[in-house]
């Protein structure tokens, strides 16, 4: 573009100052007009050519075409106007300058040895005496030297500022290579270059990491170099080879740290002359030998768990074997099967039994917990009434509770409450809420147990008048082997699994276990439970103010328990 | 007075102390007992003897009971005689094991005195 901008100037400039001088010149040619005008076309015929030419000065062949006008015109020019010793040979000069206008560096130098072959061959011809120029004429000589002198101001000052302008550019172009340069080398990733033989040609500082102790200088060593073991070099010198043809990903082993194999992936592609990849580690193996760990680490938790239960089972056995003979004899002594004993030991006998039933549960609830602990609890579902198992565990407790002077009563709903659950698990639920109710309240108290349906849910409450708990311990209660500290009675003493019990089942029926207590005032656990048996499955969100009217409606229920209990022991002691 | 033969219960139960129980309380309420603490003896047992209730323990040494009553099952001499599982074994599942297996009746340790007699009774009287 800017060498068919320069040319149109030249030419220009070369037609402009023969225009300019035509008046001048036109009374110095002889013969008739037409030949007048012939000549001043003569004169404007490498312009004109130029012309023509410059659309496709771009190729070597027009840009050679165009000099041989000029040097063509110049020969003839010092041919007919002084010879070499003439001011003619100033149009020697003019060939270069148009060279030089178009940008031209090679054109320049080949027009200039074009202009002086021809030259010297006119210097050799004038010498011979083969042609004898006869002086410039007077009348031309100033249009003539202005023209040249115009021609070379604008060919070679177009070209020194082009030559200036490309000098910037190629300035730029180098500090543009630089930078990329120094982004290679730094790039956060292990980049290779190479050619088509498979030798290296730049790597970035990511491959040193990659692969420390590789030379300071890579260029020209060749990529199986970077390899492990002799497959692995084989692998890199025809993946080098191939990946300069076409794009390729494949997984390879290099040289790691001292010694060390690193599993690498390797995506090329290709780049003029050879292949640019970029090295990365590779996730497979890695990947695949974790998976193969966290598989062999589930098959011994499995194991494990397999051993566990097996354990537990027989624990169990063992434990309870002594047991039956512990309960089963101070039983048939408590029956006084084989006739009276004397009080003392009957007493002992009671205790024995006591204790034996006592550590019987105990046993259960560790291995219960245990059990669920190891995820070996599986839930049986059954569909039962709610207070047909509240009155059960009622039942069963009781005589413990009326034998410790504590009011134990049941809110009842007016209507059958039916339930999917584990009977078991609800019982034990119940047994365990109510053992502990009746532990920590202390005698003239009272106990209220309520299994109702709301929000959903059914929500079962055991309330008691009893020693109440620290805050700080009721958080801590329901995690397995604790044990509030200050408020238990050192003779009242559990695992503290009692608690865990309840809220682990409760979980695994999708419930949870809420604690409010007050200390003095009593203890009110409720157990919200999705195990509403409503034909079809329909869980809603528990409300937060379900429980908490549950636990008022229990509270409110213990008060008048309590005030019942007091007016019939004030009646009694009256009576008496 | 009219003298009933007293029934007799064979008692398979590798425990010493738990036999001396059972035994006393069988003998407490007028029973006859056999006793062995071995399950392939048991059968000779049942065979020569031919009780009216066998208490089996489970797990005994050589061979389990639940494969005792297997064969007690399958004798269609032996087959009408009540088989009582007594077991520690008080895992979940446990008693629906041992009610496949064959047994009549399921008893866990331990055992209180109330219930034995009356799982007993419920097939002597």
């Amino acid at each position: 573009m800017i060498a068919r901008r320069g040319g149109v100037l030249v030419n220009l400039v070369w037609l402009g100052t023969l225009g300019a001088a035509a008046p001048q010149i036109w009374p110095f040619l002889n013969g008739p007009d037409w030949m007048r005008v012939l000549g001043l076309l003569a004169v404007a015929a490498p312009a004109l050519i130029g012309f023509v030419l410059m659309p496709r000065m771009d190729r070597p062949f027009e840009r050679f075409a165009l000099a041989i006008v000029w040097t063509g015109f110049a020969s003839v020019v010092a041919i007919l106007g002084g010879g070499i010793t003439g001011i003619g040979v100033l149009a020697f000069l003019l060939a270069p300058a148009v060279a030089a206008a178009g940008g031209e560096r090679d054109g320049v130098v080949k027009g200039a040895a074009l202009s002086g072959f021809a030259a010297v061959t006119i210097a050799i011809l004038q010498a011979g005496g083969f042609i004898q120029p006869a002086p410039m004429a007077v009348e031309i000589y100033l249009p003539f030297v202005t023209g040249c002198a115009l021609m070379m101001a604008a060919g070679f000052g177009l070209g020194a500022l082009r030559a200036m302008r490309e000098g910037d550019r190629v300035r730029e172009e180098a500090e543009r290579g630089r930078i990329r340069v120094r982004a290679f080398d730094a790039a956060p990733v292990a980049l290779l270059a190479c050619d088509q033989d498979g030798n290296m040609l730049a790597a970035s500082q990511g491959l040193r990491e990659l692969s420390p102790g590789l030379p300071r200088d890579l260029t020209g060593l060749p990529v199986a170099d970077l390899g492990f073991g002799d497959d692995d070099r084989a692998d890199l010198a025809s993946a080098a080879r191939r990946a300069a043809i076409r794009p390729l990903s494949q997984g390879l082993t290099l040289r790691g740290d001292r010694g060390r194999e690193e599993d690498v992936r390797l995506n090329a592609r290709p780049m003029h002359g050879g292949s640019v990849a970029i090295l990365s580690h590779d996730a497979g193996p890695a990947l695949e030998n974790r998976v193969r760990e966290a598989e062999a680490a589930r098959e011994l938790a499995e194991e494990e768990s397999r051993a566990k239960s097996q354990f537990l089972a027989s624990v169990s056995h063992e434990l309870r074997t002594p047991l039956n003979a512990i309960v089963g004899f101070s039983d048939v002594m408590k029956a006084r099967l084989f006739g009276p004993l004397p009080a003392r030991y009957a007493e002992y006998a009671d205790l024995i039994h006591e204790s034996g039933q006592h550590l019987m549960e105990l046993i259960g609830d560790v291995l219960d917990m245990s059990k669920i602990e190891a995820d070996r609890y599986e839930l049986v579902l059954e569909r039962f009434d709610i207070d047909e198992a509240v009155g059960l565990a009622v039942k069963m407790m009781r005589l413990q509770a009326e034998e410790s002077g504590i009011t134990l009563s049941v809110k009842r709903n007016d209507t059958p409450v039916p339930v999917k659950g584990d009977r078991k698990a609800l019982r034990q639920i119940l047994l365990n809420l109510l053992s502990n109710a009746v532990k920590f309240t202390p005698k003239g108290g009272a106990i209220v147990v309520m299994a109702r349906p709301s929000g959903g849910q059914l929500v079962l409450a055991v309330g008691d008048s009893g020693v109440g708990i620290d805050p700080e311990d009721a958080r801590r209660l329901g995690q397995p082997y604790s044990q509030a500290s200050n408020a238990r009675d050192i003779e009242k003493r559990g695992t503290g699994l009692g608690l865990s019990l309840v809220r682990a089942l409760a979980e695994l029926h999708g419930g949870q276990m809420n604690i409010a207590s007050s200390k003095g005032v009593g203890t009110t656990v409720t157990v919200s439970l999705p195990i509403l048996d409503k034909g079809e499955t329909q869980v809603e969100p528990l409300a937060g103010g379900e429980t908490v009217s549950a636990e008022l409606d229990v509270r409110g229920q213990i008060e008048r328990a309590q005030a019942a209990s007091e007016n019939i022991s004030k009646a009694q002691s009256g009576a008496a | 007075m009219l003298q009933v033969m007293p029934k007799k219960v064979l008692i398979v139960e590798d425990n010493e102390l738990n036999m001396k129980l059972f035994n006393d309380l069988l003998e407490a309420h007028g029973y006859e007992t056999l006793q062995t603490k071995d399950g392939f003896k048991a059968l000779e047992l049942a065979r020569e003897h031919t009780p009216d209730l066998i208490l089996m323990d489970i797990q005994l040494p050589e061979v389990s009971g639940l494969e005792v009553t297997k064969w007690l099952k399958d004798d269609e001499s032996l087959s009408a005689i009540p088989v009582v599982a007594v077991t520690a074994f008080a895992m979940k599942g446990d008693e629906e094991r041992i009610r496949e297996g064959g047994c009549e009746a399921y008893l866990s340790k331990p055992i209180t005195v109330t219930t034995f007699i009356e799982t007993v009774r419920q097939f002597l009287d």
